[in-house]
């Protein structure tokens, strides 16, 4: 038996038929196509399938689709603007803030919610918010590196976008 | 295996109806943070799930004499709180110490959180020293359950299964009380070992005129340890108080958890290492 759902993903309307034992992260990538939303231990322990529901960093793997109707849904893929990277992939690139690239779009969709919040944070904040993103090849000096960046390039007024 | 029924009830009474209804085949959905993983590896399979995370009357936190917590608000609107953050600072200190980050503070409730009975979890040691008071409502009518009478065991509550609980009431503290959870961990985002909340009341004149300790991830029931607390009521907290509280802790309990992180002693003696911290830290407030 399936549970007809409405979300709105990356600010699409979608309508969808959900089995109600499966969780969001499966609904994405199996039934949207969405595969950078990644699905690694499904205890909610790694922080690979984190996404935005309704503005706030979640676990998609510890929520229902069923549960999950009438919300607005952000994946990675809604992150990346008409053409440019956004400024935290943009500084996730320049920092090496990835090695295997597994962790990174859960990391990056973690961070959002921490800049959205708080622009200028410390290393400590940035350590704190991302202690439920679990990165196997080690390489979080140089994602919390990333993340410093990026709130710092965010707080430029961006150039590209000057009227000249 | 089959699918559940799904039931998505818009208000208390309608959810209390249906878990009435299905009286014991009716398992409560909130936050999802424990029962989702649960449902994932195949360890869980509801027959009827029961989602009231709809029940927005659940989710507000409001201030009296004291502060009632809606079942529905989450670890994060716990630490956005100004009240908490400025009055209930245990509270605080035992979401920052959590494992899982960000994503499981904001989907995860604190109903959720308190109705798993994870010897592991923070928040009912915490209870336990702010004297809370548990709100259940059934078909039958509301139940108030003090803290130290909600947990029976490991992942077992008094709650009946056609109860939900509604709040979670926090009796205001007396003047000068400073409070404080601290916590044994080996990772970020590893299980408790050895927790410790402390509520210390403080004199005029410096000495403790009420102390109250708890101990979470020790037992298989979080509990009030009080011959600790007779060691500092009417005493100053120095090194040799502290010293007689870890003694007293490790020396009171008598049934340790012992399982792969962590030997029984080991979590005994720990206990009694976190309550000194939780009670220096509490009396620096």
């Amino acid at each position: 038996m399936t549970e007809r759902i409405r979300l709105t993903v990356n600010g699409l309307l979608r309508d969808l038929d959900v089995d109600p034992r499966r969780a969001l992260v499966h609904v994405l990538r199996d039934q949207l196509g969405l595969t950078g939303t990644h699905t690694g231990c499904l205890t909610g322990h790694c922080g690979a399938c984190t996404v935005r529901l309704d503005g706030r960093a979640v676990k998609s793997c510890t929520v229902l689709a069923v549960s999950a109707d009438g919300a607005r849904v952000e994946t990675i893929e809604g992150v990346l603007g008409d053409s440019a990277l956004h400024p935290l992939q943009q500084a996730f690139w320049d920092r090496f803030g990835f090695q295997c690239g597994f962790c990174t779009p859960g990391m990056i969709m973690t961070a959002l919610e921490l800049l959205a919040e708080q622009p200028v944070p410390d290393h400590a904040a940035v350590r704190e918010a991302l202690s439920g993103n679990l990165c196997r090849c080690t390489g979080y000096q140089s994602i919390v590196d990333a993340v410093l960046a990026a709130a710092e390039a965010m707080q430029r007024p961006p150039e590209r976008r000057s009227p000249r | 295996m089959t699918a559940p029924v799904y039931h998505a009830p818009r208000s208390l009474a309608e959810a209390l109806a249906v878990l009435q209804e299905f009286r014991g085949a009716g398992t409560v959905l909130a936050g999802g943070q424990d029962i989702v993983p649960l449902m994932n590896q195949g360890r869980l399979a509801p027959t009827h799930l029961v989602d009231i995370a709809r029940l927005e009357e659940l989710r507000n936190i409001t201030e009296d004499a004291g502060l009632t917590i809606g079942a529905l608000a989450t670890h994060a609107d716990l630490v956005r709180h100004g009240t908490i953050r400025s009055h209930l600072p245990l509270l605080v200190d035992a979401v920052r110490q959590m494992g899982g980050g960000l994503q499981v503070r904001n989907r995860g409730t604190i109903g959720g959180s308190l109705c798993a009975a994870n010897p592991a979890y923070d928040l009912p040691a915490c209870l336990l020293v702010l004297d809370a008071v548990l709100v259940l409502a059934g078909a039958a009518g509301v139940r108030r359950v003090s803290s130290s009478a909600f947990f029976l065991g490991a992942g077992r509550t008094v709650r009946r299964d056609d109860e939900l609980l509604t709040a979670i009431e926090i009796p205001a503290l007396p003047t000068g009380a400073g409070s404080a959870y601290v916590k044994l961990k080996f990772m970020e985002g590893g299980y408790t070992i050895a927790g410790a909340a402390c509520v210390l009341v403080a004199s005029a004149n410096g000495t403790c005129r009420e102390a109250r300790l708890a101990v979470s991830g020790v037992s298989a029931v979080p509990r009030r340890i009080s011959a600790a607390e007779a060691v500092l009521a009417g005493h100053r907290v120095t090194s040799e108080t502290l010293a007689a509280v870890s003694a007293q802790i490790a020396g009171t309990i008598t049934d340790p958890i012992e399982d792969v992180m962590a030997p029984a002693d080991y979590r005994r003696e720990m206990a009694g290492v976190m309550a000194a911290r939780a009670v220096a830290e509490a009396a620096a407030r």
